[in-house]
């Protein structure tokens, strides 16, 4: 593979539109029912347009202090930031992603050797396949093996083609090879199927596939599960253990279930509002949780606990109130509204992140308060029968 | 827990069928069916919340949209207090039996205020606008956690909780018996679900409703179920008490869902684990006999491909349709591939 070239691909392609132009020649040779360019460009011109118009709500995100890190993309083992609805999961992708093509392209024209090559081959590949897969699994009028096979030649320059259905056959083995990989049973019949053919699960295989295909240092997988029954689900999540094994992928898991947390991930962090409130270790987070929001987050999980006099329901655990709207402005902590503890110094200054514990990081003024789960448990107990009344309000006190 | 004599009946489905007709065009004849509920006999009683456990596409919110008479039934019966719901007026239904669907948002009017929204049943079953139903929407926004104040606010001015309670406010308007509640925590926070399902039980307990409570989440049906039933392929293959199905389940596929529950702690033993291999086949093509047989770790060839098995009762309220059930404490053969 030429090394050059496939840079230069690469980060036009971050451009976006310079190497869809570039590919269309090479695709309508040889495609029997051209696909619609101009359809393409416009998707990917919303989401241009989608991206930047998020840009002023996105801003509660620039706290995100891991983006500033210039040696993200080694320190980016297995982080999975536990984000939660209305966060702003989508934002930080997009920034993730938008802020790793910067990188990219200061790295390229800097021109060290070792360095760039382990982004090339991670970062970009991420960034131009989550764009892609948006538009085109979606795309329903492809079969799975054209789908793949044209996400491997825009990540793979040196992959020339393509019809995948004239495909010559050391093309259509590596197709089959990478469906392989992901333990689609009888691959040689999949590859010609629609997607609406494939059950929920196979889809995700698939999809995971697609993304396996271009051999990606990072893998962002943004609620993968969410749809699935949990059968299907703990197969999911095997394979995804399997993959993250066997080609070294770090894997940048989104979700909104701490079920899924603890099955598959090794540090975790917790947003609220906009920002990483809590970060550390996965023992850390689950065990010994010290942000208050994390506390009350996991004592409000309904639990299975088998007793044999379950005399009526309990009520559940809440943290009181609800999420902030993003664009409301906070001089202090986000959570304070929310939180137990929340005195003037709280809702006046925002809280640093302190280091808990080696590598354990909260971000809250009273770490001191809530090294025993348990008392902050209590209190969030007697306080949300306070909040009652106030009718699930968030007043900025 | 109530006693077994207690018990009414307030819906009885009796071998319910809803196949959907797949068409390849317009003058062609109809190729095949989608059998999304085939054969679905259940008892909702009275005061209590039926929980249907499944995953998507096993038929759970069909059978939901057949109770509420929103769809037309292929097949079977289903009486609802002694009445076939066949026979009842259209009007008469939604007064007894209302619905919570899954995404808030897209439940409502985004144009119409709360007032508008909550009020809007109890207009089209002729009752005045003026003064007093200002009142009676205040009373059931409160009832609900909110504020009388909200009722000229948009739903878009609320969070995704708050204008789950407005939908709930909404089906309580009309004061009926029974609540279809169709993954209404879903598309929530997990701190505010447990807000939802907290409220869910105490409007429960206030006005002695029945719930059937649709969801894939088990976490949540075990909080909030007196009774589960677990759907697979659009057959009910077992329908426990809540306590007896989490602890002894007798359906290979029970046993499967209940093991493989991603639970919130560190340094747990995942050893028993039952991964179970292959896909939900497709309901347009079910495969004969035991509809599991395809995944089961324990099927036996020659009966479980052959002969469908019948909803059985094994012990007091606990019915599986399995040839062989497991007993209590019998464990899964544990199968490690992908």
């Amino acid at each position: 593979m030429n090394c050059t070239n496939h840079t230069g691909a690469l980060i036009s392609f971050s451009f976006l539109l310079i190497p869809l132009g570039a590919i269309k020649n090479s695709i309508t040779h040889t495609w029997p029912k051209p696909i619609n360019i101009a359809a393409i460009k416009e998707d990917l011109m919303i989401h241009i347009s989608k991206f930047l118009s998020s840009i002023p709500l996105v801003f509660v995100a620039f706290t995100l202090s891991l983006v500033v890190y210039p040696d993200l993309y080694t320190s980016f083992d297995y982080l999975d930031p536990t984000l939660l609805e209305g966060i702003g999961k989508i934002n930080l992708t997009i920034l993730i992603l938008a802020f790793m093509t910067v990188l990219s392209i200061v790295e390229f024209f800097r021109f060290d050797e070792n360095h760039m090559s382990s982004i090339i081959r991670s970062i970009p590949f991420t960034f131009t396949l989550s764009l892609i897969y948006a538009i085109l699994l979606w795309t329903p009028n492809q079969v799975v093996g054209t789908v793949i096979a044209l996400i491997m030649v825009v990540a793979i320059p040196s992959m020339v083609l393509i019809d995948f259905l004239q495909l010559d056959p050391a093309h259509r083995s590596q197709v089959i090879k990478i469906l392989e990989d992901v333990r689609i049973p009888n691959p040689s019949a999949v590859i010609t199927m629609y997607p609406h053919e494939l059950s929920g699960g196979m889809r995700q295989r698939v999809m995971i596939a697609m993304m396996m295909s271009c051999e990606p240092k990072l893998l962002i997988a943004d609620e993968p599960t969410t749809a699935l029954d949990v059968t299907i689900q703990a197969q999911i999540l095997h394979l995804m253990r399997d993959l993250r094994d066997r080609k070294g992928t770090s894997i940048m898991l989104i979700t909104h279930d701490l079920g899924v947390i603890a099955e598959l991930c090794d540090s975790v962090s917790v947003m609220y509002a906009g920002s990483v409130v809590e970060t550390g270790t996965i023992e850390d987070i689950l065990a010994n949780p010290r942000m208050p929001y994390t506390i009350g987050l996991l004592h409000s999980i309904p639990k299975i606990v088998h007793s044999d006099n379950r005399s009526g329901r309990t009520n559940l655990p809440i943290i009181p109130g609800q999420v902030p709207d993003p664009n409301t402005h906070f001089d202090g902590c986000r959570f304070h509204p929310r939180c137990p503890f929340a005195d003037d110094l709280c809702r006046s200054t925002r809280p640093d992140m302190i280091e808990v514990s080696k590598g354990h990081f909260a971000s809250c003024h009273y770490t001191e308060l809530t090294i025993n789960s348990k008392d902050v448990e209590s209190s969030f107990d007697i306080f949300s029968k306070e909040f009652e009344g106030v009718g699930g309000e968030v007043v900025v006190r | 827990m109530k006693l077994l004599s207690d018990k009414k009946t307030l819906i009885e489905l009796n071998n319910v069928k809803k196949w959907f007709p797949i068409k390849s065009g317009l003058l062609t004849p109809v190729k095949n069916f989608v059998h999304a509920v085939d054969g679905v006999s259940l008892v909702v009683n009275k005061g209590e919340t039926l929980g249907i456990v499944g995953e998507s596409g096993c038929g759970k919110t069909t059978l939901g949209r057949l109770i509420l008479a929103l769809i037309p039934i292929t097949s079977g019966t289903i009486m609802y207090d002694g009445l076939e719901l066949k026979k009842m007026r259209n009007k008469d239904i939604r007064k007894k039996m209302q619905i919570v669907f899954q995404d808030p948002g897209g439940s409502m009017n985004p144009r119409m205020t709360v007032r508008s929204i909550v009020s809007e049943p109890l207009i089209v079953n002729g009752y005045s606008d003026g003064a007093e139903m200002t009142k009676k929407v205040g009373d059931l926004l409160e009832s609900v956690g909110l504020q009388r104040n909200h009722m000229t606010r948009f739903p878009h001015e609320f969070s995704g909780g708050q204008k789950q309670r407005v939908a709930l406010a909404r089906a309580l308007a009309l004061e009926p018996d029974f609540i279809l509640l169709d993954e209404p925590t879903s598309a929530l926070d997990v701190s505010v679900q447990a807000q939802v399902l907290n409220l869910l039980d105490e409007i429960q307990k206030e006005r002695n409703l029945t719930f059937v409570f649709i969801t894939h989440s088990l976490n949540v049906v075990h909080h909030i179920s007196d009774r589960v039933a677990v759907m697979y392929l659009g057959k009910i293959v077992e329908l426990a008490e809540t306590d007896a199905l989490f602890e002894r389940p007798a359906h290979p596929y029970t046993h499967a869902l209940l093991s493989a529950i991603p639970e919130p702690t560190v340094g747990q033993d995942r050893t028993d684990r039952i991964v179970l291999s292959g896909d939900v086949p497709s309901p347009a093509d079910p495969p004969p006999g035991c509809r599991f047989h395809t995944r089961c770790p324990i099927a036996k060839v020659g009966v479980c491909d052959v002969n469908e098995p019948e909803l059985e009762e094994i012990d007091v309220g606990h019915k599986v349709a399995c040839h062989f059930p497991l007993t209590p404490g019998q464990k899964l053969p544990i199968i490690n591939e992908v």
